[in-house]
């Protein structure tokens, strides 16, 4: 058998560019909240739709597709999840919360903590609208390799 | 291919892919070394390490050291490098009152010798999530200092809480009552630790790892057990299985190959350790990825 060097082969693969993907999750006790989160989301980001959002629940089971000011493509995807008492305000989820953190920073909206480590992941929470809304970057511990 | 971003506050990240790279002894501020495939060998005074995707090493500031990349397939990785004031403002933050932080905001506290243990540790978890995070945000974009210096303060974060739970939590385990004993002993457990982790693939025995530690194989023995409630052999095995774990996931090793290269002689033992660990055969984890 030939002698493998460990060097050979185990090249991680390159990152490619992901295409932005905005998912947000709420509960049925936060429903009425979701229209006024999406909106909030939309101007503070200035990112655009084409036509006129339909806020009503069944327009949620398909993503949305949103445009930047560079004419860039965002899917927006609204999950309703069963009511959780864990859950206290609508859900952000981000797959980098400091990335995404700086950019709502930058944007100008206001934080009411920095972002902290819990079970779930890395999460921090923010104002709009005068409801308050969790970015989380929910993590797996689990995975050791 | 190299990269370098020096941030105003004069943290700096290097990142390299080369084949062959030889660098010679010189010193550098406090840094988190990691390596995404392959590995490289570091000399620190007489220790010889190497450092493997699935470790990251810290090396304080003032400490003379080489290093070596000499592979047949590009090796990529990720130098930090944090400048003294942004280390010390971290350490402050972490260890003074609010009241301390207001009165001498400025102060130039230096986190004291053994607040930064050098050596390996385990590369996972959110020091992971966040130096691939790092890493994507340099490779694709041109993200602003503020956002470089927000994951390094995370980094520093993730390292001081990895410190805690693998050198103060682990010196804690070891049953002895004076402190300073604590602390020598896990240093040298420390050298212990590092020689399995860089040697897994190696005939090693208890008596090389023993006089690495400057310890007794009995005293190495015991002590071994109390902080890391294991023994020297079933570390070494954990490490084994965990690489494996590792190429079976990210190579294109056969598992006779994968065998070789973690050092197993027996395909067959191999296989049926990796079961009795895993409950299942590196065969059916491979097809699970």
């Amino acid at each position: 058998m030939s002698n493998p060097n460990p060097n050979n082969r185990d090249q991680p693969k390159l990152a490619e560019e992901k295409n932005i993907t905005i998912r947000m999750s709420f509960i049925p006790d936060l429903a009425d909240k979701i229209s006024d989160a999406i909106n909030f989301i939309l101007i503070s980001m200035n990112l655009h739709f084409e036509g006129k959002l339909n806020f009503n629940k069944k327009v949620f089971s398909e993503p949305i597709t949103l445009h930047d000011k560079y004419g860039k493509t965002i899917t927006l995807i609204i999950n309703e999840l069963q009511n959780n008492n864990e859950m206290k305000h609508i859900i952000v989820h981000t797959d980098d919360c400091l990335r995404d953190y700086h950019k709502y920073l930058t944007a100008g909206i206001e934080f009411v903590n920095r972002p902290e480590y819990t079970p779930a992941g890395l999460k921090v929470d923010f104002l709009g609208y005068n409801e308050r809304y969790t970015l989380l970057e929910e993590r797996s511990y689990t995975e050791s390799t | 291919m190299k990269f370098l971003r020096v941030l105003n506050n004069n943290n700096q990240i290097s990142s390299e892919t080369v084949k062959q790279a030889y660098y010679p002894e010189h010193i550098s501020n406090f840094s988190i070394k990691t390596v995404f495939n392959g590995n490289i060998s570091y000399d620190i005074g007489r220790r010889k390490l190497n450092l493997f995707p699935d470790s990251f090493l810290v090396i304080n500031k003032g400490t003379m050291y080489s290093s070596k990349v000499d592979s047949t397939i590009p090796v990529n990785n990720l130098s930090i490098y944090f400048s003294p004031g942004f280390l010390s403002d971290f350490y402050r933050s972490y260890h003074k009152n609010q009241q301390e932080l207001l009165d001498e905001p400025f102060f130039f506290d230096e986190a004291p010798e053994n607040f930064f243990l050098e050596t390996i540790y385990p590369f996972d978890g959110d020091m992971k999530y966040n130096i691939m995070h790092l890493k994507h945000q340099i490779e694709q974009d041109a993200p602003d200092d503020l956002l470089v210096n927000e994951y390094l303060h995370h980094c520093l974060i993730n390292y001081f809480n990895v410190f805690k739970n693998e050198v103060l939590n682990k010196s804690e385990n070891l049953k002895f009552l004076n402190k300073s004993t604590k602390v020598e002993i896990l240093k040298r457990l420390t050298l212990a630790k590092e020689y399995i982790i860089s040697n897994y693939n190696k005939n090693i025995d208890l008596e090389d790892i023993a006089h690495i530690a400057c310890l007794s194989v009995n005293h190495l023995l015991r002590t071994f057990k109390q902080a890391y409630g294991k023994s020297p052999h079933q570390y070494l095995i954990q490490i084994r299985v965990n690489r494996s774990k590792y190429l079976l996931k990210h190579s294109e090793y056969t598992i006779n190959e994968i065998v070789e290269i973690i050092g197993f002689e027996c395909p067959s033992s191999f296989i049926r350790l990796f079961k009795t660990i895993n409950k299942i055969t590196p065969g059916q984890f491979r097809l699970t990825l």
